[in-house]
């Protein structure tokens, strides 16, 4: 069975007597057949706690469960490992086809006819039976790519590990390369954990994310839920694109009304979103994605914002507005035009604003789900 | 009518040679090929009056026979050429082999070919060695390596003197020998010395290979052993398949240079021995400088130079062919 279990998994790297803790005290349950994206930003931890998972790296503590066993005293061909790299790793002096049968032939009794068979099928799935007698450097970067995965497939590991394995490929072919892995992976059905510092591919591929960052687990959950529901600010910040935009703010609470005080402007808070929050916290960071901000109607009165640089991508716009001293992005339908230098009003809904506490970052409120939302807007009328 | 070759140039398929003839004198690109040439103008002129002359001159010398304080080069045709190589080695049943003045130029090959053949082999062995083990995490790592390279910064001549001490017959290692009944006269005994001056060169090249070999194993991506070790390989296997053959490149540059290297022989050898005892040491640069500057046979010497020159320059150029598309690429 295909199921990870990381136990208050730490690994702690010795520099010359500076001791940086690379992973710190990571507890994540990967079930059976299930794709997980560790994501973070560069030196989050997220390479090393798949490097450990790999037997790569010996941990410091914690555990790591793969199936019913407890590996991390085994050397990773004893894992039922196989693993993706950044940069493919294909042996440059071996045919691809060497490069598929090397594993099997280090670690198996197969015999010769049947790693040749399972490597021609393997071969035959990734469509890269014409490449097999060549040698890498003959190879693109994406066939290299496939050879590469085709290697791990052909092992018939319990897990797959990836460590960004898209991330040397150019854009177009990324995103290919991207659907295509996912077919594969719901097709064999082989418990994956992928690394990446790209949001886009943790979003779009992964059945869950783990966020890292500074070594620890911010959030694990589906990526709507990560990005619907942070529960910190640097998740907040670091999955959806642009990123959300945060006002450091005070909040009055009192009988008649609870507002919320920025340096620019004023938020009056209605009572049941008062009720949501989860901590009366009185600093506080307010926080509204770039794509929940809109114009503000005529009957409404807004928020007086003046339109500094202007990035039209088609579908959408993006608005870079100054309030005040703050400044903010706007996601706006491509079909409006803005110029720099004009003033608009835009109106921020209170159903889509988060909130978190200054001084832990955890979020007191989130956003209304999309499926409540409404109920949400006849309760706020 | 052009077609780009595989180079990405274009190619003239249908222009003349007197069109071509024309371009090259031909307004802009001419002045830029004029400014070019006077770049490399100064290292032109050193490289011709340093170098490239004295070569041509020395070519000249070899089929002549000259003696500096006798007076002018006399021409003599091929005459030193076939002084030199005769007799062949093989007559009277290899006597060249017991006896080195039956022919000195042979009995020079040989001793160079020994010379060569013992010392290639051990310094490249020994300089991988070095390499990987100091490629490790190693404690005083820098230290080893230091030490390891002190060799290489040293001139030949000065290693040469070093040893003659070291090896004397009451130097350091007979007195250590001696309890043991093993001191010998290293230096002295036309038996030892050739092996005396190839230790030398071992103790030397194992420093210069080693910083060649660390330099190449940096080379090798660290995701390769990454990938070796998941595909369950042990540590022999690892550098079997992804050490040995990523090491390709560099022990080809390695091998051609030892070898190069080994053929032209001189500082130790001269210094360690001057060619003695009874010729024991007499490498192939070692009898071009005695023909030369001990018997003033200018036109024999540059004759052998020219035959030794042809050795390096045929082996040199078939490795080069026979490497070709051999180069590993990452």
């Amino acid at each position: 069975m295909g199921h990870v279990e990381l136990a208050e998994l730490t690994k702690v790297f010795d520099n010359d007597g500076n001791e940086l803790v690379a992973v710190n005290d990571l507890n994540i349950e990967i079930e059976d057949g299930e794709f997980l994206v560790l994501v973070g930003p560069s030196g989050c931890g997220k390479s090393t706690t798949l490097r450990c998972v790999a037997g790569l790296e010996r941990t410091t503590r914690g555990e790591i469960w793969i199936g019913d066993e407890e590996v991390s005293d085994k050397k990773p061909k004893n894992r039922d490992i196989a693993m993706v790299f950044q940069n493919y790793a294909l042996y440059p002096h071996m045919s691809a086809r060497e490069n598929m049968a090397f594993g099997l032939k280090i670690s198996t009794d197969l015999s010769p006819d049947e790693i040749s068979t399972r490597v021609d099928n393997t071969a035959e799935m990734m469509g890269i039976q014409d490449l097999l007698e060549k040698k890498p450097g003959e190879l693109s970067g994406g066939q290299q790519q496939r050879v590469a995965l085709g290697r791990a497939i052909v092992r018939d590991p319990e897990v797959f590990l990836m460590d960004e394995p898209l991330s040397n490929l150019d854009a177009k072919l990324r995103s290919s390369m991207r659907t295509e892995l996912q077919d594969l992976q719901q097709e064999l059905g082989v418990t994956t954990v992928y690394v990446t510092h790209d949001q886009v591919e943790a979003m779009t591929m992964g059945d869950r994310i783990a966020i890292l960052n500074h070594g620890e687990l911010c959030q694990v959950g589906t990526p709507l839920e990560c990005y619907h529901h942070p529960d910190n600010r640097f998740v907040a910040s670091f999955i959806g694109s642009p990123s959300m935009n945060f006002f450091d703010a005070e909040i009055q609470y009192s009988d008649v009304r609870t507002e919320i005080l920025t340096d620019s402007f004023e938020y009056t808070l209605s009572e049941s979103t008062v009720d949501r929050l989860t901590d009366r916290v009185t600093n506080a960071v307010l926080g509204i994605r770039p794509e929940d901000i809109r114009l503000a109607s005529d009957d409404v009165s807004g928020i007086q914002a003046t339109v500094t640089v202007t990035e039209p991508i088609g579908e959408r716009t993006y608005v870079y507005l100054e309030i005040g001293d703050l400044s903010c992005t706007a996601s706006m339908p491509g079909n409006l035009t803005f110029k720099p230098g004009e003033e608009i009003e835009i109106d921020i809904p209170e159903e889509r604003i988060h909130l978190f506490d200054q001084e832990t970052d955890e979020a007191v409120l989130n956003r209304v789900e999309p499926d409540d939302q409404a109920e949400a807007y006849s309760k706020v009328a | 009518m052009s077609v780009k070759n595989r180079f990405g140039r274009v190619k003239d398929t249908l222009s003349t040679p007197i069109e071509r003839l024309e371009r090259l004198f031909n307004s802009d690109t001419n002045k830029d090929n004029f400014a070019g040439l006077l770049f490399i103008l100064p290292n032109i002129i050193v490289f011709s009056i340093f170098l490239f002359g004295p070569v041509l001159f020395a070519f000249y010398l070899s089929f002549t026979e000259w003696n500096v304080l006798a007076g002018e080069p006399e021409w003599v045709g091929l005459d030193n050429y076939i002084d030199i190589l005769t007799p062949p080695p093989w007559e009277d049943g290899w006597a060249v082999l017991d006896n080195p003045t039956a022919n000195l130029w042979w009995h020079a090959v040989i001793k160079t070919s020994t010379y060569t053949l013992g010392v290639v082999p051990l310094s490249i062995s020994g300089g991988l060695c070095a390499a990987l083990l100091l490629d490790r995490d190693l404690r005083n790592k820098r230290l080893f390596r230091a030490a390891y390279f002190m060799p290489v910064m040293l001139s030949g001549a000065v290693s040469a003197i070093i040893w003659r001490w070291i090896l004397n017959q009451d130097g350091i290692v007979n007195s250590l020998l001696e309890p043991i009944g093993l001191a010998h006269n290293w230096s002295g005994d036309p038996s030892t010395a050739l092996a005396s001056v190839m230790l030398i060169a071992i103790w030397g090249g194992i420093g210069f290979n080693m910083i060649i070999f660390l330099a190449g194993l940096q080379n090798i991506p660290e995701e390769l052993y990454d990938a070796a070790r998941i595909d369950g390989t042990s540590g022999w296997q690892r550098f079997r398949h992804v050490t040995w053959p990523n090491l390709q490149n560099t022990y080809f540059f390695v091998i051609v240079l030892s070898i190069i290297g080994s053929f032209q022989v001189f500082a130790i050898a001269m210094t360690f021995a001057e060619g003695g005892p009874y010729y024991a040491t007499t490498t192939i640069a070692v009898l071009i400088y005695q023909e030369a500057f001990q018997h003033g046979s200018m036109g024999v010497a540059a004759a052998m130079a020219f035959i030794l020159f042809s050795i390096v320059f045929v082996f040199s150029y078939y490795q080069y062919r026979v490497r070709g598309n051999g180069e590993v690429n990452y």
